[in-house]
């Protein structure tokens, strides 16, 4: 297996990147993955919050982080590096990759590279699809729409959409389902992961006590977000196996 | 011996299966035998089984996370006391989708737990998918089968009927003489209290009409109760 690194970003703030990021992490350990994660949320790190013992809070625009990531990569333990890019950073973010002559090793075959772009609600998302297309040429790129919050996105006209995916055609799409929102917030509060809380433990081990409804709405949800990240393929893709969904 | 907690599910999808008279016997059964037990109904408009015994019946709503938190997070507890849950045949899909959902038989299983669900059959091929549904989903849960003749006769093939539920055990519970059945719809009037003390100012005929339709009914719940204290006995023989 090459190292791999999922990027995790959007160019809008709100849209649940952090969560996604969560939900990712829950399901490479679900899946025996072993993961690091870096929280570009600097100086304060909501994943960091939640992943405590596999994330470190970076900034992604000073070289001494940037080189602490991507310079890491094939030393260490974890093969898969998740990314968390803080909102409005992940057009530069991409740019910066692109400097570093990253993208030019993702073509080499070096690493393996995943992004999560996770869509707003609103139109102005396929904006951001243009502008993050130049970079994803040899990714594995994902739409991600997120409706853990219930969120209500745009239609997608087909010649629209058409006209925005000429560069990248074979984006595979992701949905997060909405999870209910008490269950939600008792997770927030709790500030674990989402298995350590349907596993009804605190972050120290102990027994938490939640509802056992709740926890049956996060197990739900899980394996939901679970299944999507099965049908796109991604423990193939990042142990390098054929997936169903190609390179854009 | 073990000590283990049971939660008796009334249900049927069909309206007017006579979920709630099964529902209530049960429990009037539980106070004859001088149980405690915990009740819950889930109709939020008409909760008849709660008006029967308000000082151990709740109505939770399942529509409101609250309500799914009384309920089944109270199902769930070890502590050996009874549970009767009467299904509003309207939320009987939302109960079935949320157990589905959180594993709630799976949970309570494992919590030594033991869910029986009391299934009243209507006529017809949908009363009887559904039973089939049920038992497909869950085949670790008791399944019995009440036919409740007074709520939801059968007709002239019940037996045949009857015969293909996937169920371990038939409840019968027989039509009561209309004069009589004005007597039990009275929300003051208790079966466990007529047993014990029946009113004087009922007739005779009406005591011993209810009494030889109650007989068998609670005979058939000590007699399910007695199998499941075999099956528990560890030392037998």
């Amino acid at each position: 297996m090459k190292p791999a690194v999922i990027l995790v970003g959007a160019d809008k703030g709100g849209v649940g990147k952090t969560t996604v990021s969560r939900a990712l992490l829950d399901y490479l350990a679900a899946n025996n993955i072993l993961a690091r994660a870096f929280d570009t949320e600097h100086p304060r790190g909501t994943l960091k919050r939640f992943h405590p013992g596999q994330t470190e809070i970076v900034d992604i625009t000073s070289t001494p982080d940037q080189m602490k990531i991507l310079d890491t990569l094939s030393t260490a333990g974890p093969k898969v590096t998740v990314i968390d890019v803080r909102a409005g950073q992940l057009g530069s973010t991409l740019r910066a990759l692109q400097d570093m002559a990253f993208l030019d090793a993702v073509k080499a075959g070096e690493f393996t590279f995943v992004v999560a772009h996770i869509l707003g609600s609103s139109v102005a998302s396929l904006d951001e699809i243009a502008e993050t297309a130049p970079f994803v040429a040899d990714a594995h790129y994902f739409l991600v729409k997120n409706f853990i919050n219930d969120t209500t996105f745009f239609e997608w006209d087909p010649q629209t959409y058409a006209s925005y995916f000429k560069n990248i055609r074979h984006a595979g799409d992701i949905t997060i389902p909405k999870l209910n929102e008490m269950a939600y917030e008792k997770v927030e509060l709790a500030g674990v992961p989402f298995t350590t809380f349907v596993n009804d433990k605190t972050a120290q081990g102990a027994p938490s006590g939640n509802s056992f409804v709740l926890r049956g709405y996060v197990r739900t949800w899980q394996r939901h977000v679970a299944a999507e990240f099965d049908r796109v393929g991604l423990p193939a893709i990042l142990e390098g196996r054929p997936a169903s969904v190609p390179v854009a | 011996m073990r000590e283990r907690t049971f939660v008796h599910i009334f249900c049927s999808p069909s309206y007017r299966a006579g979920t709630t008279t099964a529902a209530r016997l049960f429990a009037d059964y539980q106070i004859v035998n001088q149980r405690a037990f915990r009740g819950f109904d889930t109709d939020p408009h008409d909760s008849a089984f709660a008006r029967y015994f308000p000082k151990q019946a709740q109505v939770v709503d399942l529509n409101s996370i609250q309500g799914q938190i009384a309920l089944f997070d109270t199902l769930l507890q070890p502590d050996r006391i009874p549970k009767i849950v009467d299904v509003w045949s309207r939320t009987w899909r939302q109960f079935s989708q949320l157990a589905l959902e959180t594993g709630f038989f799976e949970e309570a299983l494992r919590r030594d737990v033991t869910p029986v669900i009391f299934y009243c059959a209507v006529p017809g091929a949908a009363s009887l998918s559904e039973a089939q549904r049920i038992a497909e989903q869950w085949p670790q849960v008791t399944l019995l089968v009440v036919n409740n003749e007074g709520a939801a006769p059968l007709g002239e093939h019940g037996l045949d009927l009857l015969a293909k539920y996937p169920a371990q055990r038939q409840i019968e519970i027989r039509a009561l003489d209309p004069l009589v059945r004005d007597i039990i719809d009275d929300p003051h009037f208790s079966f466990a209290q007529f047993l014990h003390q029946p009113p004087r100012e009922l007739s005779i005929v009406v005591r011993a009409g209810l009494r030889a339709w109650l007989t068998p009914v609670f005979q058939q719940f000590q007699s399910f109760e007695m199998g499941i204290a075999l099956e528990d006995a560890q030392y037998f023989g």
